[in-house]
């Protein structure tokens, strides 16, 4: 792989990896891996068999590197995360305090989720991918991620409402 | 707080954030992956050339193996078949040497054989080897010879023997011919045996060898006698022996001393003088 390719690369997506990488690891603490899923990219550029898109493949090493990362690191840091969704627009501190405790608590729900959920909750919920590059990316068929996908949507409900009483 | 998944899915949507790598660190990055991707294809292009290396000497080894392969075939199997061939002239036995005489039948693999061989040994030595020794098929023809008192037309092959240059003709009776050493022996396939052996002994006398021969035969004999001298222009005696019946002959030819012997069953006793005389005479 050239200097050039993976340059280009990095500018169309890296900022698609990073947000991933966010979603996934629930941390927004994610350079490094950024940077070491665009290494992997070089190292493995031979098994890159161009059916894909960049974009999918990309994403399908950053979740590997995600996975391993979650078994070392457990922590998650979620203020830190949600301060990233802080808006810019005017609204009062009592609304904004209350759509942060909202996503916080949507966050920690995914984060409870089973790994096939909270891979295509994350991937068709977040990401809003198509049912064809979350496939892609999964190595599922087009019907399984739909169906996973649903259920996803249910188990999610369940454990929002859980985060919620807890709370 | 209750969800439907409509709403849960907009709810999913509201988290995407807008975030994204700062430009200083996406610079430091890209530097990195940069100098990450220059130094793995450099890695990449040594190994290739290692591989290729490697691949093109295995190749050149092969190549060399399989050559001095061939080249050590061309050289020993001659030497090889001539070993063989002395040995069952020793022992005698004439079964084998027939297998040994179909691989020479038409005379032109013995002389490649013997070609290839003096190229090799052409500036060891002077003195004459083995390799040098060849026997050359130059034509054929037809000789008229008596048997049992009638004339008879027969087929005849003319042959040269280097590298003395003496040439000669052999009746096809004895069709067969094979190179042992410096011996070329005639013989055929038939029922009724019979063969002559040919060679030279160089630097020699005449008396020499002819005394040397006589002590290799016992039984009763005809001779010695001088070979008639307008049969060849060259000096000669011979001597037969009634037993078997076997005999020799030799002729001076300058300072080498060629010797003829035979040995035939008694059986072909009506065929085989005729064609011996026919044999001395062809000698030039």
């Amino acid at each position: 792989m050239d200097e050039e390719l993976i340059t280009d690369w990095f500018d169309a997506y890296a900022d698609d990896v990073y947000r991933f990488l966010i979603y996934y690891t629930s941390t927004s603490d994610v350079e490094d891996l950024v940077q070491e899923v665009f290494i992997k990219a070089i190292d493995r550029y031979d098994s890159f068999k161009g059916d894909a898109s960049p974009k999918t493949w990309l994403i399908s090493i950053a979740r590997n590197l995600a996975i391993d990362e979650a078994r070392k690191n457990k922590r998650k840091d979620w203020r830190k995360l949600i301060k990233s969704y802080e808006s810019k627009v005017d609204i009062s501190p009592e609304d904004k305090h209350l759509i942060s405790e909202r996503k916080l608590e949507l966050h920690q729900a995914i984060s409870k989720l089973k790994q096939d959920y909270r891979d295509v909750v994350i991937l068709r919920g977040i990401e809003e991918l198509s049912v064809m590059e979350t496939a892609t990316i999964l190595k599922w068929s087009d019907s399984k991620v739909r169906v996973t996908f649903h259920r996803a949507l249910k188990a999610l409900k369940m454990h929002v409402e859980e985060v919620h009483y807890e709370s | 707080m209750s969800h439907n998944e409509d709403e849960l899915k907009k709810e999913l949507k509201e988290l995407k954030t807008k975030r994204s790598l700062e430009t200083e660190k996406k610079e430091t990055m890209k530097m990195a992956l940069q100098k990450h991707a220059k130094k793995k294809r450099a890695k990449s292009k040594a190994k290739q050339t290692f591989i290729w290396f490697s691949s093109a000497a295995a190749i050149l080894i092969c190549g060399i193996l399989v050559f001095q392969m061939i080249n050590n075939d061309q050289i020993t199997l001659p030497a090889d078949n001539n070993q063989e061939k002395e040995e069952i002239g020793i022992t005698g036995d004439d079964n084998k040497e027939s297998d040994e005489v179909d691989i020479l039948d038409d005379g032109q693999d013995n002389n490649e054989a013997e070609d290839q061989g003096s190229e090799d040994t052409a500036n060891e030595t002077e003195d004459l080897s083995p390799l040098d020794f060849k026997v050359d098929k130059i034509g054929e023809g037809t000789h008229t010879i008596l048997i049992e008192g009638m004339e008879s037309e027969e087929p005849v092959a003319h042959y040269r023997m280097e590298p003395y240059g003496i040439e000669y003709s052999v009746d096809k009776f004895l069709d067969k011919y094979a190179i042992e050493d410096t011996t070329v022996r005639y013989h055929n396939d038939y029922d009724v045996e019979a063969s002559i052996v040919m060679y030279v002994e160089e630097n020699a006398s005449i008396e020499q060898v002819f005394s040397n021969l006589q002590d290799d035969y016992t039984g009763e004999s005809d001779g010695p006698y001088t070979l008639p001298e307008d049969e060849n222009p060259y000096q000669g005696i011979g001597q037969d022996f009634s037993d078997t019946p076997e005999g020799f002959y030799v002729y001076q030819i300058e300072e080498n001393v060629l010797v003829i012997q035979y040995e035939y069953d008694a059986e072909a006793g009506d065929g085989m003088p005729p064609r011996l005389d026919a044999l001395q005479k062809s000698i030039k």
